[in-house]
């Protein structure tokens, strides 16, 4: 029997033997123990992540893909944080700057920041107030690729009288300053300079003031942290390592968390009901409350045009009737009571939070006033049932009405939302495909040629959320400044959506840090979007971490990453 | 030999003796059999009252019943049907990418056997270079390719599938196959027919591959499994059968995450994967004993 013979032999008996296990019940229950009851722990040992991707940087400045900071923050640490009550807190700065105690001008124009003192790098290099200097020079250098600009182009100067001291002047007023050094700092003496951030070897190994320190990288596999020496904290971290697993496969993922292999596990893309049946007994779902929504992104633009700009118009969706006849298509209960059902209906970017704005839909399902709209767009119906031009603004007659939906690989509740979709828009006569890429393809970089920043899509579907101050992430999405392009390879307004009044608004909003007449230009500019529909919100969907119930410490935030309070983390023997 | 004996002496060919052979073996019929339904199910896949993207979202995960043989999945569809409109993308990716990689594994495996030296150094490099390249990484890569292709049609094709599928398993049976080559190149009857002037070509492709038939046929009925299992995995990449086609694999990628809520929303093409593969694999071995000259049977 030769070698590759014995191997499908042994594939065939696993196969049988999976099968038969699939048929079995399910193990028998076992008393299940939330993650803060198993608090009988002591300080040390390690705790693996099981994360579905790899991130490609540690740099949080450089990319804006979700995976990023849910690894990066394990070894970051920053001037300030939001802690789980949306609170701001100091982290290495002594306090949050305000008004009323000098620290933050009757202008709002100058902010002053104190370090606290014996703050040290992991390498034993004290962290001064050059290191803030340093992280607004590289991070402002339009030629570092910085993705992540935190209103760092805003500041014109830093004074730095002492080590511990830097006073920050802003050009204009930024209601995002208790964050402006939130996402950590830059130490100027461990990286290079500004206009090669992208190619810094701290980006995979940064010197850090975070509670992890990487000690080890091993592409497609695994990310190992151990504990940093000179974390500010005494005694903190508790756990000696943190290892990130790299598993794409969501079975070899659940795999692990019922063999007790990882002991977290990120997006694991099941129900909190499903997911704790299948590791009863070892751990269970922490639900972060709904957090990221899950909204169509139309590209309002020609694709395949070699160019990322506004213009020409996109053939099929650059014309609005199209769009408000998708949107009255799309059976928003159906979709919210039996194919997720747990999510929360959202119709705009400002569905929770202090900016909360929620807005009645003006586009409701209605397959009629879809229809009609269709035809008055000069889209009449095909022999096999999709329609065709026939007088439509933008295309030539005879141009199908068949559109790409693109989102991302190994997420089920994704694929059933594209999949009802498409079964919705096919019954006014629309032809939709599924297209999933892999993380990497679909948030990647303009450089990578990823497709939401050529342009180059019909429709994106994914998730998004904002963070406690929504200005930095709302002027990228929404304003006509932010088109990505070469000049602008940051820009996120991936709809390329252009308008006078959201510009207006969006501008309006971050020129103030008078909360009402910030929420009234957000909720101005959400009747924007709804109305002209470069985006259509679909629902609010929390966000889960599959916990071993050996774990404790922890706290689950809307505003925080997975390991946002790694350095809590207590692992009971 | 007696006269007697030589009156009841009826010639037998050679074809007559492998069909004889194959004929004696009970599984690989039995397999025929059994691939020959599941090859008609799929193709009459029409036939069933449901369509294979008709959704009804509230009548999700209903185990099997009388109206939904193999039960509905996460959006209330049919499974039975969709399990075999699944066949339909399964086994022309099995069968296509295994003839494929077979058809390049055997051309490269055989020149290198046969003619040796460098010709042998250098496609044997290729191989391992092929052989060393990871995967995934070649698939990412690909995938990126592709993704600039204005026509999804394209990108999403079966034949893309079939074709990346082989460009990664070619590697394979050209081993093999070079193993056997540079074995038989030096029998007797290679030796023989050289001796008498006959051409590499023909020493190649009449007194060399016959005999490494079974070798192929073995190799090839492994692989259609393998292809199929493949294919649910390039679509965790992006490309490949996309949703809401359904293919095995995609059923079964699908099925995992309700593995022990809905268990038939695996069990089901889980078991078609099983029996496709499984007749494929007999019917290989049938082959393989009907044209071994040595075989017993």
């Amino acid at each position: 029997m030769n070698r590759s013979k014995r191997s499908t032999i042994f594939v065939t008996l696993l196969l049988a033997l999976v099968l038969a296990i699939s048929a079995c019940a399910a193990p028998p229950p076992q008393q299940a123990t939330g993650g803060e009851s198993a608090a009988q722990s002591d300080s040390g040992g390690q705790v693996v992540l099981i994360i579905p991707e790899e991130p490609a940087t540690l740099n949080q400045y450089l990319a804006d893909a979700a995976i990023v900071r849910q690894v990066a923050d394990a070894t970051t640490a920053g001037l300030s944080l939001v802690d789980q009550n949306g609170d701001f807190q100091p982290v290495l700065a002594e306090t949050i700057p305000s008004i009323a105690d000098g620290t933050v001008s009757e202008d709002f124009l100058t902010v002053t920041w104190k370090l606290r003192p014996g703050l040290l790098w992991s390498d034993g290099t004290p962290i001064t107030s050059d290191d803030m200097k340093f992280t607004w020079e590289a991070i402002s250098n339009p030629d570092s690729g910085a993705v992540l600009s935190n209103n760092f182009e805003k500041i014109t100067s830093i004074d730095t009288p002492d080590d511990l001291t830097a006073i920050v002047h802003y050009s204009e007023v930024n209601s995002a300053y208790p964050m402006q050094f939130a996402y950590g700092l830059l130490p100027r003496h461990a990286t290079g300079e500004p206009t090669e951030m992208e190619k810094w070897e701290w980006n995979r190994a940064p010197v850090t003031a975070g509670a992890f320190v990487v000690s080890e990288w091993n592409s497609g596999d695994s990310i190992v942290m151990d504990r940093n020496p000179n974390y500010y904290l005494d005694g903190q971290p508790y756990l000696d390592r943190l290892i990130f697993k790299v598993v794409p496969d969501p079975g070899a993922q659940m795999a692990m968390m019922i063999q007790g292999e990882g002991q977290v596990h990120l997006w694991p893309g099941a129900t909190k009901e499903d997911y704790d049946v299948q590791i009863e007994g070892e751990g269970q779902l922490q639900e972060v409350p709904g957090q990221w929504n899950m909204a169509l992104r139309f590209n309002l633009s020609q694709p395949f045009d070699d160019d990322p700009g506004a213009t020409p118009p996109h053939p099929i969706l650059g014309d609005l009737k199209v769009r408000q006849a998708l949107a009255h298509a799309i059976d928003y209960d159906t979709i919210i009571n039996d194919v997720n059902p747990g999510v929360s209906p959202a119709t705009s970017p400002f569905a929770y939070g202090w900016y909360r704005c929620d807005i009645p839909r003006t586009y409701t399902f209605d397959q009629d006033k879809a229809n009609a709209l269709l035809e008055e767009a000069g889209w009449v119906l095909g022999d096999d049932g999709i329609r065709v031009a026939s007088g439509a603004a933008n295309a030539e007659d005879g141009t199908r009405l068949s559109l790409q939906m693109e989102g991302y690989t190994n997420f089920q509740p994704l694929v059933k939302l594209e999949e009802a979709i498409v079964e919705m828009w096919k019954a006014v006569g629309v032809e939709a495909t599924i297209q999933n890429d892999d993380f990497s393809i679909i948030f990647g970089s303009l450089a990578d040629g990823a497709p939401r920043k050529t342009g180059n899509f019909d429709i994106l579907i994914y998730d998004s959320s904002l963070s406690i101050d929504p200005q930095a992430t709302i002027a990228g999405l929404f304003h006509s400044s932010a088109i990505p392009s070469a000049d602008n390879p940051a820009g996120s307004n991936y709809s390329r959506w252009v308008n006078a009044d959201a510009d207006a608004a969006i501008d309006l909003a971050g020129s103030t840090v008078d909360v009402p007449t910030r929420q009234a230009a957000y909720c101005d500019l959400a009747q924007l979007i709804d109305d002209e529909l470069p985006q259509l919100h679909l629902y609010l969907f929390t966000e889960g971490y599959g916990a071993t119930d050996k774990l404790s410490g922890y706290a689950v935030s809307i505003w925080g990453s997975l390991t946002w309070d790694a350095q809590n983390w207590k692992l009971s023997q | 030999m007696t006269e007697a004996a030589l009156d009841n002496y009826e010639a037998t060919s050679l074809t007559q003796l492998t069909l004889r052979r194959f004929f004696r073996h009970r599984m690989a019929l039995l397999s025929i059999g059994v691939l020959a339904l599941v090859i008609f199910s799929a193709l009459f896949a029409p036939l069933s009252p449901y369509g294979p993207t008709e959704q009804n979202p509230s009548n999700d995960l209903m185990p099997p019943s009388l109206d939904h043989w193999f039960g509905t999945d996460d959006l209330g569809r049919d499974v039975f049907t969709r399990t075999l409109y699944g066949g339909r993308i399964s086994i022309i990716v099995g069968l296509a990418a295994t003839g494929l990689s077979l058809l390049v594994g055997v051309v490269v495996g055989a020149l290198a056997g046969y003619f040796g030296g460098w010709l042998d150094n250098l496609l044997m490099r290729i191989t391992d270079a092929f052989l060393s390249l990871p995967s995934l990484f070649v698939l990412i890569l690909i995938s990126t390719v592709l993704r600039d292709m204005p026509n999804s049609a394209m990108r999403n094709s079966v034949w893309i599938v079939v074709v990346v599928i082989a460009v990664l398993s070619w590697m394979w049976p050209a081993r093999l196959i070079r193993g056997a080559f540079l074995s038989m190149r030096h029998h007797e009857f290679v030796i023989a027919a050289e001796s008498v002037g006959v051409g590499d070509w023909r020493i190649m492709l009449r007194h060399i591959l016959p005999n490494s038939v079974g070798l192929i046929i073995v190799q090839a009925t492994l692989s259609v499994g393998s292809a199929i299992i493949i294919e649910s995995g390039l679509s965790y990449l992006g490309f490949g059968v996309q949703p809401p086609t359904p293919s095995w694999g995609n059923l079964l990628a699908t099925a995992q995450v309700y593995a022990l809520r809905a268990p038939w929303l695996m069990i089901f093409p889980g078991l078609m994967i099983f029996i496709t593969t499984m007749s494929v694999n007999h019917i290989g071995d049938g082959l393989r004993d009907a044209f071994d000259p040595f075989s017993v049977r």
